[in-house]
C-alpha cells in the first residue's frame, strides 16, 4: 500500500495519491493526522482532492467515512468538498454516495466543468474544423518533428489528442513502436476511436485521461506532443510538469500554441488586426491564453527541460486549398463572435465589428492578390537524464 | 436463471496459479497480482487504461478475501475468462468448513435484492466491516454475478462476471446482479 496524503495550506486542500488499500484500519494514520491538522488551520471550505488516488478499498473506504464524519461533527461549520476524477473508474461509484452522508459534505466530479472554455471548445460541430486544422499544420509539423526529434520506433504519446488525427498521421509516418492518445473528452474519443477503426488503425490506445493529472506512470515515453491544448488551460504549467513525468530522460516533449492576434491578412489588413487582437482578449476573459505560441520557451525552462528548440511557422492561404484555410476562419467567427462573445454579453456593434475582421481574413484568403496566414509557435525540450 | 457454473462455453484468457503460502507472505502481492492480470487482460478494451483499472479494483477485492480467507497448504488458481464484453473470473482456492461458511455468506448477501442498501449501510456504520464486504461492492457498484461451486471438496471455486464497459453482452443475464444460483 503506497499511498501519500499532505495538506497544502494556500489552498487549503488535502491531496491524496497513489494506492489505498490497507489491510487494516490502522494502516490510514498518517489521513487522520492530516485531517486533523487540516481541520485546524481550515475554514469555510476544506477540499479533498482525490483526483489522483488510483485505488481504494472497502476498508479504505470506510475508514475514510469515519474520519469525514468524524471532522463534520467536530466542525460543523466547515464545509468538506471531495473532488474526484471522472477518469478514475471507480471513484464516482465509491465517493457519490458520501453526498448522503452528511449534508456538509459535497462530492463534486472534475470534469470539463473545470476546464474554463472547453466546453465551447468541446462543441461537435467543431469537429469537421479540427480535421481541417490538423490537415493544413500537417504539412509543416510533419518535416519539423524530426527536428524536435521524433524518430521511428519510439513510444509516443499525444496528451490533449482531441479527435485523434494527428495521432493516425504520426502512426502511418513514423510508426512508433507504442503510441498513446489522451483526451479528457469522451466525444472527441469516441470518434478518434470511430476514425481509426474505419481506417482499420489498431496500433493506437485511446485513452480517457485528465492532462494534469495523468494516471500514467513516470519515465514511459520517448516523445510526448501536447498540441494547441496548454493554450486552452489555465494553468499550463501542470500539464507541463505531467508531460515532463511521463517522459523518458533523455526523451522530449514537443507543444504547439498559438498567438491569434499575429494572425493577419492582406488586404484589409487593418480590420483582421483588431479582430484577433479581440480574440485575444476574448480568450483571456474566458481565462484560455491563446498568445502563448511564445512563451513556450520560458514555460519549457521553469520545468526543467534542456536542449529548447523553438520554431514558428504560418498557416496560410497558399497552403493547398485556399477554401480550407477560409472554412477555418469561418468555424473561428462561428465560436468566437456566435458563442463565446455573446456569453460574455458583448454588444451587437461589438460583435459586428468582431465577425467583420473574420470576414475580411476570409476575404484575403480567397482573393486571387490575397494572403492570409495563422502563425504556430513548436517548442520542445530534452527531460535531462 | 443462466448459470455461470454451468457454462463451459466461454473462452479463457489467462490463468495463474499461486501457492497459496507464498501469496499469503505480503499484503502486498494482492495489488501486485490484480494489476498484472488486469494489465494484460485489458489490452484489447476500448480504453485499456480505464478498463485496467476499474478491472484491477475487482480482482484486488477479490484477492484481498482470498488473501484472509484460506488454508494453507494449497495452490489458488486464477483463471480470467472473456465472455464478449463481460469478463468472467474464477478463483479456485484451498478452504477448510469455516472459510467455506465465510465465502458461503457473503456470497448469499452480495445475491440479496438488499445488497446495495446493505453495502452503503456497512460503509457508513461505526463497525469495521469483515471481508466480506468485497462481495457486496462488487454486486452493489458493479452488478457483479457472484456463484460459488465446489461444494463437497476442498477446493471452492468462486465465479464472478463482471461487465466494466458498455455495451452489448453474450448473454443478458449477466447484466444485472444474481439473485440465485
Amino acid at each position: 500500500m503506497s499511498y501519500s496524503v499532505r495538506f497544502d495550506d494556500n489552498n487549503q486542500e488535502i491531496v491524496f495519491a497513489g494506492v489505498m488499500r490497507p489491510k487494516t484500519a490502522s494502516d490510514l494514520e498518517k489521513v487522520h493526522d492530516t485531517v486533523s491538522h487540516a481541520l485546524q488551520r481550515s475554514s469555510g471550505t476544506l477540499f479533498l482532492n482525490f483526483k489522483r488516488l488510483t485505488k481504494l478499498n472497502n476498508i479504505g473506504f470506510h475508514e475514510l467515512v469515519r474520519i469525514f464524519g468524524g471532522a463534520c461533527e467536530t466542525r460543523p461549520e466547515l464545509k468538506l468538498k471531495i473532488i474526484i476524477s471522472s477518469v478514475v473508474g471507480w471513484a464516482a461509484r465509491k465517493f457519490q454516495a458520501l453526498n448522503r452522508l452528511n449534508p456538509n459534505i459535497v462530492v463534486e466530479q472534475y470534469d470539463k466543468d473545470f476546464y474554463p472554455g472547453q466546453g465551447v471548445l468541446e462543441d461537435s460541430g467543431f469537429v469537421p474544423i479540427l480535421r481541417t486544422q490538423t490537415k493544413m499544420t500537417w504539412r509543416h509539423e510533419r518535416e519539423m518533428l524530426p527536428r524536435h526529434g521524433l524518430k521511428e520506433g519510439m513510444h509516443v504519446a499525444d496528451i490533449c489528442c482531441g479527435i485523434g488525427d494527428f495521432a493516425v498521421l504520426v502512426q502511418k509516418e513514423f510508426k512508433p513502436a507504442r503510441l498513446l492518445a489522451l483526451d479528457h473528452a469522451q466525444g472527441s474519443l469516441a470518434y478518434a476511436r470511430k476514425v481509426a477503426a474505419d481506417f482499420g488503425i489498431t496500433e493506437i490506445e485511446y485513452v480517457y485521461g485528465d492532462a494534469a493529472a495523468l494516471l500514467l506512470e513516470d519515465d514511459q515515453f520517448d516523445f510526448v506532443t501536447c498540441r494547441h491544448a496548454l493554450q486552452v488551460f489555465d494553468r499550463p504549467e501542470l500539464i507541463l510538469k505531467e508531460l515532463y513525468r511521463i517522459c523518458k530522460p533523455g526523451g522530449r516533449v514537443y507543444i504547439t500554441n498559438e498567438k491569434n492576434s499575429h494572425c493577419l491578412g492582406e488586404p484589409r489588413a487593418e480590420s483582421i488586426q483588431w479582430t484577433y487582437n479581440e480574440v485575444a482578449r476574448l480568450w483571456a476573459d474566458f481565462k484560455m491564453d491563446i498568445e502563448s505560441g511564445p512563451k513556450g520557451r520560458r514555460l519549457m525552462q521553469e520545468i526543467g527541460f534542456d536542449d529548447i528548440r523553438m520554431e514558428s511557422f504560418m498557416v496560410t492561404n497558399l497552403d493547398g486549398d485556399p477554401q480550407d484555410f477560409a472554412d477555418i476562419i469561418q468555424a473561428w467567427e462561428d465560436v468566437y463572435a456566435g458563442k463565446m462573445a455573446v456569453q460574455r454579453g458583448d454588444s451587437a456593434e461589438f460583435i459586428e465589428r468582431f465577425r467583420k475582421g473574420f470576414q475580411d481574413h476570409i476575404y484575403a484568403a480567397l482573393h486571387p492578390k490575397g494572403y492570409a496566414g495563422w502563425p504556430i509557435w513548436a517548442t520542445s525540450g530534452t527531460k535531462p537524464a | 436463471m443462466h448459470s455461470l457454473i454451468t457454462d463451459s462455453s466461454v473462452p479463457s484468457l489467462i490463468e495463474l496459479e499461486l501457492d497459496a503460502a507464498a501469496f499469503s507472505a505480503d499484503w502486498g502481492h494482492c495489488d501486485r497480482t490484480a494489476n498484472y492480470l488486469a494489465r494484460l487482460a485489458s489490452f484489447d478494451r476500448r480504453d485499456a487504461f480505464l478498463y485496467g483499472n476499474l478491472l484491477s479494483t475487482v480482482l484486488n477485492e477479490l484477492f484481498e478475501i482470498v488473501f484472509c480467507e484460506h488454508q494453507t497448504p494449497g495452490i489458488v488458481r486464477c483463471t480470467l475468462l472473456r465472455n464478449g464484453i463481460a469478463d468472467r473470473i474464477v478463483l479456485e482456492i484451498p478452504v477448510r468448513d469455516a472459510q467455506r461458511a465465510f465465502y458461503e455468506q457473503g456470497v448469499a448477501r452480495s445475491q440479496a435484492p438488499e445488497a446495495a442498501d446493505t453495502y452503503t449501510r456497512t460503509m457508513f456504520g461505526e463497525a469495521t466491516p469483515d471481508r466480506s464486504i468485497g462481495f457486496l461492492e462488487l454486486a452493489a457498484d458493479y452488478g457483479a454475478k457472484i456463484e460459488l461451486a465446489g461444494a463437497t471438496s476442498d477446493i471452492l471455486q468462486l465465479i464472478v462476471e463482471v461487465r466494466l464497459e458498455d455495451g452489448p453482452l453474450s448473454h443478458p443475464s449477466a447484466a444485472t446482479p444474481a439473485t440465485s444460483v
